[in-house]
């Protein structure tokens, strides 16, 4: 069995273009009186490139570069809301068709669903997948390209920050974001309560983004189904390219009995390539595997309430103490341990 | 780095280029070459270390001063004590005709007298930091760290606000902390462009400043966030400032950029007391829920 691949972005792809993230790097710098000479030494990019109307292929950069950029700027730029300012200026922008389907999203669930599949076609860097629960909606957050933890940790700040904006100039309510990191607490927590108010916890499993349904079919300012409808068409045209990461997540969450070997013959090559692949965005295949596991544990024992019974069904265990044993692999703790660590903690930050 | 100033000073540094070239013209032509065994390389090190640090330190007074009398005392003492540390240097490669030459005069006697005008410099330097200290107050408080400085407003940052609170907390003073944030600043950037929101959070500090008490601290929190510090100040007091400031923004004509047409702001602002044995993250949570609200 062969299923279509998407086409997949490597760290060394060129594919972003010029005027998004590099052209907003380098203003930013330009801004804060920094020399942009000195942000875009050793990337490969050139000044003249930014400005000149040159061949469109020498406009396009790789997620290696624009993250050497990154690096270059969070350096070099005084203060701790580089990444923030970054993000604020990000969404819905103009990115052709995905900036009109997001511009014109009706609401919040529709929001999260255009962005979640397709905000890779901006940011190839950090990945984001959908889950719901009863109550809310979440979005889980990953590395997609091979990040330092660093680099992860500046590059989520923009992702999200941009979001929260997006949803800010979108709406006209006040809406309650959850956010859960699994970095602790920084020290210049003053730029997360600024860009994305107060609902945080630190030193979490998981990255997650949650809102509660009931604002979610709250109408949005700029809704206007027609002109979403052309976007998404436009969007649907064309198959969305995904950072290879994340086309590891999808290749393995559809079968999760998938051997390296045969996701190296999905992928079209062989074995040793696709292990240097891997090595190359700093993953391994179990490991992968292994987190992904991990997340949908996270996530059933946050938001589902399951009990260890059902959970453990769920995953395919068919005994108990099976099911325990692996559990404390996982996290280094039993699951009772575990509810009363992560959930407790959590409970106590949303009443104060 | 920004040679502004030292672009200013041109006439100094050339009068200290004439200086050093006619010194070296002088002992050149006057004195002998020693031959190269009777050197002596520790003092060279030592000596020719103490020329070049010097160097050093009179580009950086130069770089970082304004003209002005403090300065120009400074630069001639440090000249002195240059030609003093030069002329050191050279006379282990070259010897004089007598003991009593002139040059051998000249070594010993500028350095004195580079070092009074230094001394006299830095007691006017003194003087001129008591009245900087008087322009900086509401801006600064006990200590100064520019690297806290924030780019845009130029006011310190949350960081050095978190350590001013902790002094205000270990000596166990009673203050008052506001915070304010002007309303539909996202909106007004997206509308207009971040050079003008950049703009108008400058010329929102200089408002914030400009309505403080001398024993007030204004430092930028986050974004358009900025919290106020006042020590010994009680409630009515602490939001009667809080008010006017928000009078003194309120009537704020900002005009963008290309732009006649004036955009009117408003302030947001929340005061709370300090508590007794509160630590520093509390009050400040605690004076940013009173400003959600």
């Amino acid at each position: 069995m062969k299923q279509a691949v998407a086409p997949i972005i490597y760290a060394d792809s060129k594919c972003l273009p010029l005027q998004h993230l590099p052209t907003s790097i380098i203003d930013l710098a330009l801004s804060r009186g920094v020399n942009p000479e000195k942000i875009l030494r050793g990337s490969g990019i050139f000044l003249q490139d930014l400005t000149a109307e040159t061949a469109p292929e020498k406009q396009l950069t790789s997620p290696e570069q624009v993250i050497k950029l990154l690096d270059k700027a969070k350096q070099n730029i005084s203060g701790y809301d580089s990444s923030f300012l970054l993000g604020q200026r990000l969404l819905p922008g103009q990115y052709g068709a995905f900036s009109q389907a997001v511009q014109h999203a009706a609401n919040l669930a529709d929001l999260f669903k255009v962005f979640a599949r397709y905000q890779s076609l901006i940011n190839p860097f950090i990945g984001c997948e959908l889950r719901t629960s009863q109550q809310q909606i979440h979005l889980y957050f990953y590395d997609a390209i091979g990040l330092t933890s660093e680099q992860y940790i500046y590059l989520l700040e923009v992702t999200l920050t941009a979001l929260n904006s997006c949803i800010k100039y979108l709406t006209s309510s006040k809406i309650k974001i959850h956010y859960q990191f699994k970095h602790s607490r920084p020290r210049y927590i003053q730029e997360y309560e600024e860009n994305l108010g107060f609902n945080l916890a630190f030193d979490q499993l998981a990255d997650v983004v949650s809102l509660d349904k009931v604002k979610l079919k709250q109408s949005f300012r700029f809704t206007s189904p027609i002109k979403q409808q052309l976007a998404l068409q436009h969007l649907a045209q064309t198959p969305v390219a995904q950072p290879f990461l994340q086309q590891m997540r999808s290749i393995i969450q559809t079968n999760r009995s998938l051997t390296l070997e045969e996701v190296a013959q999905l992928l079209d090559m062989s074995p040793a390539s696709l292990k240097r692949k891997l090595k190359q965005h700093k993953a391994r295949f179990l490991a992968i595997q292994d987190a992904q596991q991990k997340e949908k544990i996270i996530h059933w024992l946050q938001f589902a309430n399951y009990t260890n019974e059902e959970l453990a069904n769920k995953l395919g265990f068919n005994d108990l103490a099976n099911f325990r044993r692996a559990f404390k692999r996982w996290f280094n703790m039993t699951p009772t341990d575990y509810k009363s660590t992560y959930l407790n903690n959590l409970n106590q930050l949303s009443e104060s | 780095m920004d040679f502004l100033f030292l672009k200013r000073h041109y006439k100094i540094v050339a009068a200290i280029f004439i200086t050093v070239a006619a010194l070296l013209t002088a002992v050149f032509t006057q004195g002998q070459l020693k031959s190269g065994q009777t050197t002596d390389w520790l003092d060279v090190l030592g000596e020719g270390g103490i020329f070049v640090m010097t160097a050093v330190w009179l580009f950086f007074l130069l770089a970082s001063r304004p003209a002005g009398k403090v300065t120009y005392l400074l630069s001639i003492g440090l000249t002195c004590f240059l030609c003093s540390s030069l002329l050191d240097l050279t006379d282990e490669f070259v010897s004089y005709p007598s003991k009593e030459f002139w040059l051998y005069w000249i070594e010993s006697l500028p350095a004195l007298v580079g070092m009074v005008l230094m001394t006299w410099g830095l007691y006017q330097w003194h003087h001129e930091q008591l009245k900087l200290h008087k322009q900086l107050s509401r801006r600064e408080a006990f200590y100064r760290e520019h690297s806290q400085i924030d780019y845009i407003t130029q006011l310190y940052s949350a960081d050095y606000m978190r350590d001013h609170l902790s002094q205000l907390i270990a000596e166990q003073q009673s203050y008052a902390l506001a915070m304010l944030d002007i309303r539909n600043f996202a909106d007004f950037n997206r509308s207009y462009s971040t050079q003008d929101g950049d703009r108008l959070l400058r010329e929102v500090a200089d408002l914030i400043v400009m309505n403080l008490r001398t024993a007030d601290l204004a430092c930028r929190y986050a974004g358009d966030r900025f919290i106020i510090v006042m020590p010994n100040t009680g409630l009515a007091e602490a939001q009667e400032v809080c008010e006017q400031i928000q009078q003194a923004v309120k009537s704020l004509a900002f005009k963008p950029n290309g732009n006649n047409k004036a955009v009117y702001h408003k302030i947001a602002t929340a005061v709370v007391l300090s508590e007794p044995e509160q630590q520093l993250e509390q009050a400040i949570r605690q004076v940013n829920l009173a400003l959600e609200k």
